[in-house]
């Protein structure tokens, strides 16, 4: 038995030793360093079965595994590193220096096997960092297709929030780059991931208000949607701002039963003065105007004027001082989008309100 | 002048006269080449060595030398001697600071302006050539140059910016702006101050800037520029969170709304963020940090910057902690800024949070006043009332408590609140009775009173207020109101009195007119017309302008009318639309009018007149009504034709209006007038060809008078002129008889030729020249057409209609379920109550809402009077009496005229019976009893009712006189009488009394009537078998 093996027999709670003549585990044999507290072991990671690691010692394969769970690698704190080349550090240092292309071909020989072992990405250590710099890579050289495809075949639920987080990032590259069939690939990915944990549902979230805020409202709805059917933290955000995107989406009918389900926010809780401005705005769009003004003007009232969406209530105040035929207090609203936020596309819509009444008046 | 300190930095001033003395020490062979003009004993080391010596303790007297030692250079061509130069010339600036900094005077620092002035051109590649341009300007500065300054130092924020030292950045900025203001440039400065606010340079530098601007700005009044920095700070998180900009956002917002520049103050209140906010953002950093610290106080790694960011955070913690507690005065004047904007749903609310977030603030007070009437503003009504009533239950608010009892009295009488109102204008009067606006305290609850028609409670409560307070200020007021509430219940001669009181006792009222009005009113009530005609004449005569004044023309009309002076009356009536009448009345003065024009048979104007109606008032209710009585008038004088026109014409242009009921009576009395019409012309022509046929028939209706009235009971559609033929005075009866034998058989008899009685045969065609004249289709064929018209048409109010008078005169087949919501919304009152006839079976709760909502929306109309009727009986199907008997109570109370008025009198009573209220039963029947005109059955059915009740309460006496009275007298209704006759015989048998028991059967049973009685069997066998 070699000594490497001996020494871990006692140390690492190994469920099982096995002289086997069995070949690789199905992935790629790759070397890592195993760092406990008060020591580190350096072997070859050989694949995953079941709840379990496969190591063998470095150097000539013998058949002898040793199978080390999860669980207790977690327990034990351990830290995984991934033994990478010098060839690979160079490439990150390119890819910090902007050099994407001449940074891939160092990066991925090392990095895409460690594709296979997804579930890793949890255990601390360089996986997650490593994979991230990979997808820069990639994003940053315009290989949208060998990206759409890594991120496809991944097991989506195993993927970490990080690396999540990485691929939303991936999407917004793709729109950018006018990829909308890989997106759209990504993105049904992304939405068809289930269940989401609370980590992984919150990088959804953000993602959400990526697409929001770049007026992506489809897929900021989709992202939302998804977030809010399942129970978590973020549930009620989630819904909210579902509905806010549904303002923006044909189909009416959906939109109404979003708001039907809406819960009720009370007066001091975070998101109240975004839930009075979609009542406001539906009511608006119902030309109900007076109860629209009450949601509206409660909600400014309770709203921070750094919330996102404080120009959007200002704005819809103004809309609606001028259907209730107050065109003072109409026109001083819009002077307050647009002065105080001035980038804001509030601001550009009640400007061009401004300028309309200007030219009317004689 | 700014601290020399501050001023003079000497940079690399130390090692500047080492070096010369080196170069010097390696330039012997300079003397022979040297400009000598001073100290031709010196050479040039020894007068570095005398430079040396003094530079340091007496810089001025160093100066003589270096200026030797430039001179002697000055025309030095090597490498070498310009180093030399160059470094003596930079110090040569240095000692003329140095010296400036022992004496103070400010000549020194411009007499070394030029040798600044010569390196900055000299030697630009100097790596000094910023300090010398910054010392040039700092020597123009301290010297006062303030101009030369000034371009010193935008030369250095151009040139240099990137190269200033942070520490030095803040004071040359500080200093220039200085500069730019005593050269009065200031403007100029705001390009390297607008440069500086960026994000990229220290926080001090920024916020000097910031505040540089921001002052300028306001001192040039540029709000341009002020809201450009309102932007920047916006963006900017370190100025949002910063004490002092959020204090100086919130000052300099004040300064605008003194100045009543609302937009700009709103912008800045609306910007400032409360002091818990920053402090929340404060402490959650520091939370965060400490933590970190404390995690990683062992490893010791932590950074130098992570560190000075705790100090500062404890710092800034402390002065937030000791900043003014802004927070409410901030809300308080967001909110008033957004009313005084007109913003005034934004400043409701914000009033409101203020209520409710400082609810300890030592303004609540005004908070909560200013949250009421900003709530009235906004039509918040619901809320403003509690508001005001909480304002008032506060025995502390003292400031504004008139004003908000006013109001709130206001919104009370609006709401007809009266109960609420009497309390408030009770407690008011005590508190304020010699207060003018107790007055018009008075004025509310008088008024709303009289308009729920509560007359007794202010002849009840008023006079004891003017008992009490017989100086107080609203004694007119309130004897107007008492004087109101005499002629409202009837009592003229009281009202009389009361209105001739005030007249009498405060002829300054305001109430001087109206009282003067009322005392016509009066007169016309006790029925001295004389007299009300003098009064209305007289006021009129000095009310021009008055809005009583339409009012007086219709009392004069209808006096006029009364006297058969009709002319006069028209122009009395055309007076009260001329001057502006309430449409109340002008509908009035127009149906008067047209009921004139009729009875004078002045038809063409009778037309005109609601043509007239219709055309200038499409909107009104009553224009079905109208449209009636054009209809009826020509059907009056035979114009069939032209009438079923006029109703088709009512039926299509207003019968999509909901709002009246008078459509469906047009379309009922159209299906009415054709039934009468169609049945009168056939049963007519049958009567005549039966009376000149069979002369056995036409006795019995000659000489039998019984048979003739049964017989037209029967055919009630045979034409009245018939009867008036047949009268024994009429020449034509005695034509008749003597063709007619009295004793004829049965059958057979003489037959009578028509053409030989012209006045049957004129009748007869007259029938059928109206059934000619008839519209071609019978009504369910017209109204069918037009059903599907209005339902193709989405004309929803029409088509219901027209279905309702299908489905009830037709038998035209509908189901509950087709009645959508929409639908039901869309219907007509009267259709509604159809509808909800229809589904209670199936649904009784939305049958019950439907009429609930009906007699909430349409109080007055006569559906209402049924959807009343009808909701009583649902709710006795559910066993809820109380509410059966409340809805029918409401039948009587606001109803009493309709046809549901008296059923709804016995069901009310028989609904207190269900909850066990004998005695207001017992009331409720006696009701019936005293309404003359329902003698007949009902009273029958009530005096059964009675002795139940008084069964039930085991008063028997009193039980058994009611059943007597019943069958004694009613016996003409069989059903009661012999109901009541069982009851009367079981308690005269419980009482042992058989024999009066069988005695009371007997009298029943020989009663002619008896056998129709349902109970006629059961009595019988009881008289059978004692």
């Amino acid at each position: 038995m070699p000594p490497f093996l001996i020494k871990m027999i006692p140390r690492l709670c190994v469920l099982a030793l096995a002289l086997s003549s069995a070949g690789p585990l199905g992935a790629a044999e790759l070397p890592v360093e195993l760092r406990y507290p008060m020591q580190t072991d350096s072997v070859i990671l050989t694949g995953l079965e079941g709840p379990s690691l496969v190591f063998r010692p470095k150097g000539t394969d013998f058949g002898g595994r040793a199978y080390l769970d999860f669980s207790t690698l977690e327990k034990e704190r351990v830290m995984l590193n991934f033994l990478l080349s010098d060839k690979f550090y160079e490439g990150l240092k390119k890819l910090k220096n902007g050099q994407p292309l001449q940074a891939l071909p160092l990066i991925e020989p090392e990095a895409r096997p460690m594709l296979n072992y997804i579930e890793l990405s949890h255990l601390p250590g360089n996986y997650v960092s490593t994979v991230q710099a990979y997808f820069e890579a990639l994003r940053g050289t315009g290989n949208w297709k060998r990206l759409t495809t890594l991120i496809a075949a991944l097991p989506m639920r195993e993927v970490p929030p990080p690396l999540l987080d990485e691929i939303g990032q991936t999407t917004l590259s793709l729109h950018r780059a006018q990829a909308a069939t890989d997106l759209e690939k990504i993105h049904r990915t992304l939405l068809a991931m289930d269940p989401a944990g609370p980590a992984q549902l919150e990088v959804l979230l953000s993602l959400g208000d990526s697409w929001r805020e770049v007026g992506e409202y489809q897929k900021a709805f989709d992202l939302y949607h998804k977030v809010s059917k399942e129970k978590s933290a973020h549930q009620v955000v989630a819904n909210l701002w579902a509905a806010y995107c549904g303002f923006y989406l044909e189909d009416s009918k959906s939109l109404q039963s979003i708001l039907q389900d809406l819960p009720k926010i009370q007066i001091n809780e975070a998101y109240f003065s975004l839930r009075e401005l979609i009542d406001a705005r539906w009511k608006l769009r119902q030309a109900e105007y007076p109860p629209a003004m009450r949601a509206a003007a409660r909600g400014k009232t309770y709203a921070a004027v750094t919330d996102p969406w404080y120009p959007e209530l200002l704005h819809t105040l103004a809309l609606l001082y001028e259907k209730m035929e107050m065109p003072d207090a109409a026109t001083l609203a819009h002077q307050e989008v647009s002065i105080m936020f001035p980038a804001s596309q509030w601001a550009s819509k009640s400007l061009e309100i401004i300028h309309h009444q200007n030219n009317k008046t004689p | 002048m700014m601290v020399k300190g501050q001023l003079l930095r000497f940079r690399c001033a130390a090692v500047l006269g080492v070096l010369i003395l080196c170069f010097l020490a390696l330039a012997r062979t300079l003397r022979a080449e040297a400009q000598v003009e001073n100290f031709p004993d010196l050479t040039l080391q020894d007068l570095a060595a005398q430079v040396d010596i003094r530079y340091g303790p007496q810089p001025a007297e160093a100066i003589p030398y270096m200026v030797e030692i430039k001179t002697r250079l000055t025309n030095a061509m090597s490498e070498e001697y310009r180093g030399i130069y160059r470094e003596n010339l930079y110090r040569l600036g240095l000692a003329h600071m140095r010296w400036f900094e022992q004496s103070g005077e400010k000549e020194t620092l411009l007499e070394g302006v030029p040798y600044w002035e010569e390196f900055i051109a000299e030697f630009l590649s100097d790596k000094r050539h910023p300090l010398a341009v910054m010392n040039r300007a700092d020597s123009l500065f301290a010297g006062e140059q303030w101009g030369a300054a000034m371009e010193g130092y935008l030369y250095t924020t151009k040139v240099y910016h990137a190269q200033i030292k942070e520490d030095d950045l803040l004071g040359l900025l500080q200093r220039m702006v200085h500069a730019a203001r005593e050269s009065e440039r200031i403007g100029e400065a705001n390009e390297p101050l607008w440069k500086f606010l960026q994000g990229s340079y220290p926080y001090p530098v920024r916020l000097f800037c910031l505040n540089s601007l921001f002052d300028q700005s306001l001192e040039a009044d540029n709000i341009t520029e002020l809201l450009q920095l309102v932007t920047a700070i916006n963006a900017d998180r370190d100025f949002r969170y910063d004490i002092g900009v959020n204090l100086r956002l919130l000052h300099t917002g004040d300064k605008f709304e003194d100045e009543e520049r609302y937009l700009e103050a709103g912008l800045l209140f609306s910007m400032v963020l409360p002091v818990e906010r920053l402090l929340k953002v404060v402490e959650d950093r520091l939370i965060e940090l400490e933590e970190w610290a404390f995690r990683n106080r062992s490893s010791g790694d932590a950074s130098k910057a992570q560190l000075t960011e705790l100090v500062t955070l404890r710092e800034q913690r402390l002065e937030l902690v000791a900043a003014p507690k802004y927070t409410a005065n901030l809300r308080w004047r967001q909110a008033r800024v957004l009313e005084l904007m007109k913003r005034k749903y934004e400043a409701y609310f914000g009033f409101q949070r203020l209520v409710n977030n400082y609810p300890q603030h030592r303004h609540i007070e005004q908070f909560r006043y200013a949250a009421f009437t900003q709530g009235i503003e906004c039509d918040y009504l619901s809320e403003a009332i509690e508001h005001g009533e909480y304002y008032l239950a506060e025995p502390s608010y003292l400031l504004f408590e008139k004003p908000v009892a006013m109001r709130l009295a206001s919104l009370f009488a609006r709401f007809e609140a009266v109960d609420k109102l009497s309390v408030l204008a009770d407690d008011f009067l005590h508190r304020f009775p010699f207060e003018p606006v107790a007055a018009q305290m008075s004025h509310y609850l008088g008024q709303a009173l009289l308009k729920k028609g509560m007359v007794e409670r202010i002849i009840e409560d008023f006079p004891l207020w003017v008992a009490e307070y017989p100086d107080g200020a609203f004694i007119d007021s309130a004897s107007y109101w008492i004087g109101m509430a005499y002629l409202f219940s009837g009592d003229f001669e009281s009202a009389l009195g009361a209105f001739n009181t005030l007249l009498a006792n405060y002829p300054g009222s305001v109430y001087f007119k109206e009282a003067s009005f009322r005392r016509g009113v009066a007169y016309f009530g006790l029925g001295q017309y004389a007299e009300a005609r003098e009064v209305f004449e007289s006021w009129l005569s000095d009310s021009s302008g008055h809005p009583l004044v339409p009012e007086a023309h219709v009392f004069l009309g209808d006096l006029d009318a009364m006297d058969a002076r009709v002319e006069s009356a028209l122009m009395n009536y055309r007076q009260v639309e001329i001057h502006g009448g309430a449409l109340a009345l002008i509908e009035h003065a127009y149906f008067e009018s047209a009921a004139l024009l009729l009875a004078n048979k002045r038809h063409a104007e009778h037309d005109a007149m609601l043509e007239e109606f219709l055309n200038k008032y499409p909107e009104s209710a009553s224009c079905a009504e109208a449209i009636l009585r054009m209809a009826e008038a020509a059907l009056d004088q035979g114009l069939v034709l032209e009438a079923f026109a006029r109703f088709r014409s009512g039926i299509e242009r207003f019968g999509n209006d909901s709002k009246s009921d008078d459509v469906d009576v047009v379309i009922d009395s159209w299906w009415e007038q054709d039934s009468a019409i169609r049945a009168g012309a056939a049963e007519t022509a049958a009567f005549i060809k039966a009376f000149l046929g069979e002369e056995s028939f036409r006795a019995r209706m000659l000489y039998d008078r019984i048979a003739q009235i049964h017989h037209f009971q029967q055919h009630e559609a045979i034409d009245s002129g018939i009867k008036e033929l047949l009268t024994v005075r009429h020449p034509l009866y005695a034509e008749l008889a003597a063709c007619t034998d009295a004793a004829v058989a049965a059958t057979g008899g003489r037959s009578l030729s028509l053409e030989d009685y012209p006045a049957l045969g004129e009748l007869l065609a007259g029938n059928q020249a109206r059934l000619a004249k008839l519209p071609p289709e019978k009504p369910a064929q017209v109204f069918r057409a037009m059903y599907v018209a209005a339902v193709e048409a989405g004309q929803e109010t029409l088509a219901l209609r027209l279905l309702r008078v299908l489905n009830q005169r037709d038998g035209e087949a509908v189901e509950a379920k087709q009645f959508t919501t929409d639908w039901v919304e869309s219907a007509s009152p009267a259709s509604k109550v159809w509808i909800a006839r229809l589904i209670a079976e199936d649904d009784a709760d939305r049958a019950i809402t439907i009429l609930t909502q009906l007699i909430t929306e349409v109080p007055d109309s006569a559906a209402a009077a049924e959807g009343l009727f009808l909701l009583g009986e649902l709710e006795s199907q559910r066993n809820n009496h109380e509410a059966a008997q409340a809805y029918h109570n409401r039948v009587l109370e606001e109803h009493f005229t309709s046809i549901y008025a008296r059923q709804s009198a016995i069901l009310r009573g028989d609904a207190l019976r269900q909850s066990e209220r004998l005695q207001d039963a017992v009331e409720a029947y006696a009701l019936v009893l005293n309404q003359r005109e329902w003698r007949g059955e009902v009273w029958a059915e009530a005096t059964f009712k009675m002795g139940d009740c008084f069964a039930q309460m085991e008063d028997l006496a009193k039980a058994q006189g009611f059943y007597e009275r019943t069958y004694l007298a009613f016996s003409a209704y069989p059903d009661w009488s012999g109901r009541a006759v069982l009851a009367s015989a079981d308690l005269l048998e419980a009482l042992g009394e058989s024999d009066s028991a069988q005695r009371t059967y007997q009298y029943f049973l020989d009663l002619p009537t008896s056998k129709d009685s349902p109970y006629y069997d059961a009595i019988r066998r009881k008289r059978l078998t004692p």
